[in-house]
């Protein structure tokens, strides 16, 4: 790379105030800031240090299971009749979704830092098992802030925090009455606040400075053995990868490698009902800037919704919302009805039962793929299974399910 | 430009000169509806309060504690907007020239409202912001600060028990009207203060500054009052407890004259309490 290239690589990152263009930045309370910067130079310490970094790469191989496959989906392909389709296989990791990169370099880092506990907040509940188990390998208290709707509908992934020792805690908003991510995410800041000395581990690339950072540097593998595997398999970048977003965890650990592979179209796939780049307005909330569903006058979010609760969110991470302003990624929606029965297609043709999240990452890159010629090659980024969801896809699907 | 001298800073001088502290109250503007809580106001000022911080209301509000976050998410299912809170300044400055009025919130209803349209909206009618989720280093900090400036309003600072010597001194550099010294780490009316602690945070901010420091969160209750009348604070702000109490009185009570006179005589109270 020249020195201009390396000058203008999408890869940078934020500046040095946590900026990715005009969006994300520190917008928290100063009871926060200490930590915040204190997180910030620890982050920068421990990814330079080696034995940091080798013990992160022995626990991804060694307890997550990675690399993980780069699938070639040839019946899915067959029936889609367009582009080569390749599933990357993050379902596969340990306890079945992408969150476990990121908890696993956090836990990592709390250790670094000498840490004695641990905050999280939770949609789908994949953060909370993921938090809860590296916190369970690493003798880490930890406290998993849930919206009330979200533990009904995630009621195994609550069992499984449990088992692995974690105390789960129900959030609603004010009224008291209902609770999904967004109120676990103001939450758990809350609880921060409340005990400084804690360590926060954010679940996607959302939140004040660092965290966007430090979420999307521990994602950024699934990318990097993307590029490796598909290297090793047709010797050539791919045309197009495909990744849901609701926070954008899994879509920028995807993406990132490829920014500046100016060939590799990029699709991010957010739910019809919480779409915040595709329908939202800028704004600052929950510590940072980006595209957002919120009131006219910015008092509150919209309401949002999905059959997917790991993608239910009202807005998205800053550098998502950096990315769709210069127009390097392709930011749309399915609905979830599309999800629904891509979700039953890739059970039906391969076996492989995605949650629904990613569902709807498969619903957006079949209408790609078909578009495409069969030389051309389509990753998706398959981040959890659907273990989970296998109770709502029941009570969906009613007599259809068969005997 | 001509500097007048700010509202705020005569309040404290003359406070200083009768060796008092100043009663900074809060409440939530739209609770628990518009009229009402301008009634509030009317009469918080009547009671005697020298500072009144109007808060506009936000749903994901990360510093506020239960009893503030029910007011914000009642005012906002009531339709309370930010428009609606710049008016109910205005009639609060109408009706009392001498109290300070500081609007108190989170910055996205300022962004998204216009930082320059907001600071020549509020001019002449408040005499300082405070905005929980400012800190020095994001964009609209130095704008909104410039902005208010023009028009001789101050951005208020605020620190708290983890803020560092250094960071103090950083924070009170440009500061204007005075320091809010934050109590506890955490949120708004759930942890109690502590005296000893907050006495050695005042102090150590006053080893960087001259401006007045104000001391909040934890102090709810007249036994309170008591208790910090004797911290070396310049003044103490109340705002879970009067909100606690409006809730209270407006479960029984509609007659929007009569919750405010409750609140009235609530504050009366505790500015006795403060300055006995």
């Amino acid at each position: 790379m020249t020195i201009e290239e390396i000058k203008n690589s999408l890869k940078n990152g934020p500046n040095d105030k946590g900026y990715y263009g005009d969006f994300g930045g520190r917008y928290a309370p100063e009871i926060l800031m200490p930590n915040l910067i204190e997180l910030e130079d620890a982050f920068e310490q421990a990814i330079n240090d080696k034995s940091f970094i080798d013990e992160f790469d022995y626990y991804l191989k060694d307890y997550v299971g990675r690399p993980n496959p780069l699938y070639f989906a040839e019946q899915l392909t067959k029936k889609i009749g367009g582009a080569k389709i390749y599933l990357k296989s993050d379902h596969l990791n340990h306890l079945g979704a992408h969150k476990i990169n990121n908890s696993l370099f956090q836990i990592l880092l709390a250790k670094y830092m000498g840490k004695t506990k641990i905050y999280c907040e939770t949609g789908a509940g994949a953060h909370l098992i993921a938090t809860a188990a590296c916190g369970a390998r690493f003798n880490f208290p930890v406290i998993g802030y849930m919206g009330k709707d979200d533990i009904f509908l995630q009621s195994t992934n609550v069992l499984k925090a449990k088992l692995f020792g974690a105390e789960v805690v129900e959030c609603v908003d004010g009224t008291g009455e209902k609770g999904v991510l967004k109120d676990a995410c103001t939450s758990v800041l809350k609880a921060w606040s409340s005990d400084p000395k804690a360590f926060y581990c954010c679940g996607s690339a959302i939140g004040p400075h660092p965290f966007p950072k430090i979420v999307q540097y521990a994602q950024s593998i699934i990318g990097k053995e993307i590029k490796k595997q598909i290297l090793e398999k047709e010797n050539r970048l791919p045309d197009a990868i495909v990744a849901c977003i609701g926070g954008g965890s899994n879509l920028i650990g995807c993406i990132h490698d490829f920014l500046d592979d100016k060939e590799v179209a990029l699709y991010g796939v957010e739910a019809e009902h919480s779409s915040a780049l595709t329908n939202g307005s800028i704004g600052i909330m929950q510590g940072f800037k980006s595209f957002m569903l919120q009131s006219n006058d910015g008092s509150a979010t919209l309401d949002t919704k999905s059959l997917a609760s790991g993608i239910n969110f009202y807005s998205c991470g800053p550098e998502h919302s950096y990315l769709k302003s210069i127009g390097r990624v392709n930011y749309t929606y399915a609905t979830d009805e599309e999800a629904f029965s891509a979700f039953q297609l890739l059970c039906k043709t391969e076996g492989i039962l995605p949650a629904f999240e990613p569902s709807f990452a498969i619903a957006q890159a079949i209408k790609i793929a078909k578009e495409m010629d069969s030389d051309k090659i389509v990753v998706i980024n398959i981040c959890g299974r659907g273990d989970k969801d296998i109770d709502t896809a029941e009570r969906m699907l009613g007599d259809k399910l068969g005997k | 430009m001509i500097n007048l001298e700010n509202r705020i800073s005569k309040i404290f001088k003359n406070l200083k000169s009768e060796n008092k502290k100043a009663f900074i109250s809060f409440t939530t503007a739209g609770y628990p509806d518009e009229d009402t809580s301008l009634e509030i106001i009317k009469s918080v000022a009547d009671s005697g309060a020298n500072i009144h911080e109007i808060s506009f209301p936000h749903a994901e509000a990360q510093a506020d504690g239960p009893i503030i976050q029910l007011a914000n998410i009642e005012s906002i299912k009531n339709g309370i907007n930010f428009e609606k809170v710049i008016n109910i300044a205005k009639k609060s400055r109408e009706y009392n020239q001498d109290i300070g009025l500081v609007m108190m919130g989170y910055l996205n209803n300022i962004f998204i409202y216009g930082i320059d349209k907001f600071a020549k909206e509020v001019s002449g009618i408040i005499d300082a912001v405070i905005c929980v989720d400012l800190p020095e280093d994001v964009i609209e900090e130095r704008l909104l600060k410039e902005a208010l400036k023009k028009e001789n309003i101050a951005l208020i600072k605020l620190v708290t028990p983890t803020t560092s010597d250094e960071r103090i001194q950083k924070l009170v550099k440009d500061a204007d009207g005075f320091i809010y010294s934050v109590n506890v780490a955490g949120i708004t009316g759930v942890k109690s203060a502590q005296i000893d602690m907050v006495n050695s945070q005042i102090s150590r901010i006053k080893k960087y500054t001259d401006l007045p420091v104000v001391s909040g969160f934890g102090i709810k209750t007249e036994e309170d009052v008591k208790v910090f009348s004797k911290s070396n604070a310049d003044g103490i702000v109340i705002g879970s407890g009067i909100v606690e109490k409006i809730q209270e009185v407006s479960k029984i009570e509609t007659n929007k004259s009569k919750i405010a006179d409750f609140v009235k005589d609530f504050c009366s109270k505790l500015i006795i309490n403060l300055n006995s």
